[in-house]
């Protein structure tokens, strides 16, 4: 009787001894890793930088057959809005696109968020992407087009660069003295030109940042993606086992608001019923379970 | 102190460039010597408040302002929407440990931005510059002004902000003269180009068929203006003046005690201010009359500027309402008014056959001087905007025009693969600092803070709980 509990202090001591160990090394080796990695980053920084990577890298895409062949021709003529709207729609696609199954695949497999959140997470990853790609598809064919901020300048501010009023603010330039006085029409109307086009662009900025990047992008995009998470998740979670989620790191969350405290129990349930209740053999989720009761 | 910007000024820019000390007017009569940046700041102190701050906005907007702006979207709304969100059923705990995601991953957008996508944009600006590009995308012939700015202060770092300016506004003098001089003296735009590997410089000059090319853009472009001014005399101004009239013949006695009553007012007083009052409440009266309205609006326009401008505006309305009253239909409207404005309409649809001569011209290879005279011999019959234009200075237009566009271009598709190459790597910084940070700040929310206690728990149960 009495070397049993000798034996098992001794193993226990062992294993913990060997835990510890494991858990050191396996420390080292990572941060071994990671200096190796840094180390790898920075030299191949600072080689990129002696041998012009970047520089040669942008020149040679700059002179490639898909540059002088297909984006200049394009880029140069005017109001080419079918060839920029097919970019514009590839470049949100790619990238977000990319983004999104990355931020899901890496949250997924990331041990370090807790269990009973991760998939959350990842679902909410999913739906903001998914989510993200729709918004600003749609953006980009209404308040990101020139045309539609074009129209939308003239008017509320159309009234400031008409004809009449184009004609009396050249008039009050020319009663100004010194050189304006002198000014000729041609040299004004490239000064106006200049004026109503940055306006014009700050207020495609504004009403883009207002309606785009701040209402529908931060704003509706998260409203509607925390809700469809929840359906994300649960498809996500469709053939999962049960999971049981640690006391310390339990939702406090309580939609019926129900104080726990005041929970109301059947008659004769008592502690010694919710464990013979409890089906595990596993001697630490019996534990978890008195501990958490 | 004066001396030594005149001494810069005559000696050189700090490219290279002999200073020529040539006189922007005596080349081009069509300028006096005022720039439009002058004029555009001119206009803005007209402006409202609001314009004002637009104006403004526009000139400090940046790269890394918009990277803020957004991240701050990023990191302050979202989280927001996404914790307080009352049609998720998922648990608070687990909405709340979700939506810090969002400003840790504002903060990485603004690393990110400033150590890879503003610096990437730099470098394609240098190397635009500085002719590290080749010809479609090479801007050496026309440096930006910041970039001289930036150069200005790394060879003099002792000058003034005010010498700065002076030498780059002489810099980038200089470099119009040259480049007005390359196209009409020799055809050609002359490039600096520089080699990566070793900074060597070397000039170039652009092939005869692309010089052609260009020469063919800027026509197509001039017609183009051409074109559009004689669609919407056509289209606006025509059938605007043509309802106007028959307002007038129509509507004479309203018109005429209008007009009337505005002209008794400008004799009556010399105070401007009286003259806008008494136009605002004029159209206050009028609102439901929209050509009455329309009409005051214009004079307010005028009104504007002084009591001269709109005393003028209103004789000449009083000379239409004179003609108009004599027509005895809308046909004789029309006649009068396309008999007025027929001088106008030939004036553009000459223009515009006369550009269609000039396509043929560059096609057979004739000198850009040769196109000039052509242009100075033909400018009695232009429109007013085709007269104050000289075929040089719109060629350098287009050039800078299509140099900017390829540069867009090239910055779109080189960013998009810089920001795919570098999603790989933020989305694993997220990834890693994310659920540490959890774990430092929220323990309760992350279950790191309980790895001893697991700990514990597995040694109570060998104390505790005899294995059977």
């Amino acid at each position: 009787m009495a070397i049993t509990p000798v034996n098992n202090t001794i193993q226990t001591n062992t294993q913990n001894i060997n835990f510890q160990g494991e858990k050191k090394s396996s420390t080292n080796e990572k941060l071994l890793k990671a200096g190796v990695a840094a180390a790898a980053v920075v030299g191949l920084g600072v080689a990129a930088h002696k041998g012009k990577w970047v520089e040669k890298a942008m020149k040679w895409l700059s002179e490639s057959k898909l540059m002088t062949g297909k984006i200049y021709p394009n880029y140069e003529k005017k109001d080419n809005l079918h060839f920029m709207a097919m970019i514009g729609v590839l470049s949100i696609i790619l990238k977000d696109g990319l983004g999104c199954y990355l931020y899901v695949k890496q949250s997924l497999n990331n041990k370090e968020i807790p269990d009973d959140k991760r998939k959350f997470v990842a679902a909410l990853d999913l739906a903001n992407g998914g989510l993200m790609i729709a918004t600003q598809i749609i953006a980009f064919f209404t308040i990101q087009n020139k045309r539609v901020q074009k129209r939308l300048f003239d008017t509320l501010f159309g009234k400031k660069f008409t004809r009449t009023a184009t004609k009396a603010t050249q008039a009050k330039l020319k009663k100004l003295d010194g050189e304006f006085a002198k000014m000729t029409g041609e040299e004004f109307y490239k000064g106006h030109d200049q004026y109503k086009n940055g306006v014009s662009k700050a207020f495609g900025y504004l009403i883009t940042l207002a309606a785009s990047s701040i209402f529908a992008k931060r704003v509706v995009v998260p409203f509607i993606a925390t809700p469809l998470a929840d359906k994300t998740k649960a498809w996500m979670c469709r053939n999962d086992k049960p999971e049981d989620v640690n006391a310390d790191t339990k939702n406090t969350y309580n939609a019926n608001k129900i104080d726990a405290d005041n929970k109301p129990e059947f008659k004769g349930s008592t502690q010694e019923q919710k464990e013979i209740k409890s089906t595990t053999s596993n001697l630490l989720e019996i534990a978890k379970q008195k501990a958490n009761a | 102190m004066i001396d030594k910007i005149n001494a810069n000024l005559t000696n050189g820019s700090q490219l290279g460039f002999k200073a020529q000390n040539l006189n922007r007017r005596g080349t081009n009569p069509n300028f006096t010597g005022v720039s439009p940046s002058e004029i555009k700041g001119q206009i803005n102190k007209m402006q409202n408040p609001f314009m004002k701050w637009m104006n403004k906005f526009e000139n400090n907007i940046g790269e890394l302002q918009d990277v803020c702006i957004n991240a701050v979207g990023t990191g302050l709304l979202a989280p927001i929407f996404i914790k307080y969100n009352p049609l998720s059923k998922t648990d608070e705990d687990t909405r709340t440990y979700s939506a810090w995601r969002q400003p840790i991953s504002a903060v990485l957008a603004i690393c990110t931005s400033g150590l890879v996508t503003i610096p990437f944009s730099r470098l394609v600006k240098r190397m635009s510059n500085d002719g590290t590009f080749s010809e479609p995308l090479n801007k050496s012939p026309f440096q930006d002004e910041d970039f001289l700015t930036k150069q200005a202060k790394k060879i003099h770092p002792d000058w003034t902000k005010a010498q700065i300016e002076a030498d780059v506004k002489a810099t980038m003098k200089n470099q119009e003269q040259a480049l007005l001089r390359s196209i009409r003296d020799n055809d050609t735009v002359n490039y600096t180009l520089r080699n990566i590997t070793d900074g060597k410089i070397t000039t170039k000059s652009m092939a005869k068929d692309k010089f052609q090319d260009l020469l063919l853009k800027t026509l197509a472009d001039l017609k183009e203006d051409e074109q559009k001014q004689l669609d919407r005399f056509n289209k606006e101004k025509i059938p605007n003046r043509i309802a106007r009239c028959e307002y007038f013949r129509t509507h004479s006695k309203e018109s005429e005690d209008l007009l009337n009553s505005i002209k008794t007012k400008i004799n009556e007083t010399d105070k401007i201010d009286d003259i806008i009052k008494f136009l605002k409440d004029k159209r206050k009266s009028v609102k439901s009359d929209k050509q009455l309205k329309q009409m005051i609006t214009e004079m307010l326009d005028y009104a504007q500027v002084d009591k001269a401008a709109v005393s003028h505006k209103v004789d000449k309305m009083l000379g239409y309402l004179a003609e108009s009253k004599k027509a005895g239909s809308l046909e004789e409207i029309k006649r009068i008014v396309e008999n007025g404005t027929a001088g106008r309409k030939k004036q553009y649809e000459e223009s515009i056959e006369f550009l269609k001569s000039i396509e043929k011209e560059i096609n057979n290879g004739t000198k850009i001087q040769e196109i000039e005279k052509l242009f100075e011999n033909n400018k009695a019959k232009f429109s007013e905007s085709l007269k104050n234009k000289e075929f040089a200075y719109e060629v350098i237009k287009k050039l800078k025009d299509l140099t900017k566009s390829r540069i867009d271009g090239c910055k779109r598709i080189a960013n998009l693969i810089v920001a795919l190459a570098v999603l790989p790597v933020a989305c694993s910084l997220l990834n890693w600092i994310y659920p540490r940070f959890m774990a430092a700040v929220f323990p309760n929310l992350s279950n790191k803070k309980h790895g001893n206690e697991s700990q514990e728990l597995v040694d109570k149960a060998t104390k505790n709980q005899e294995v059977k």
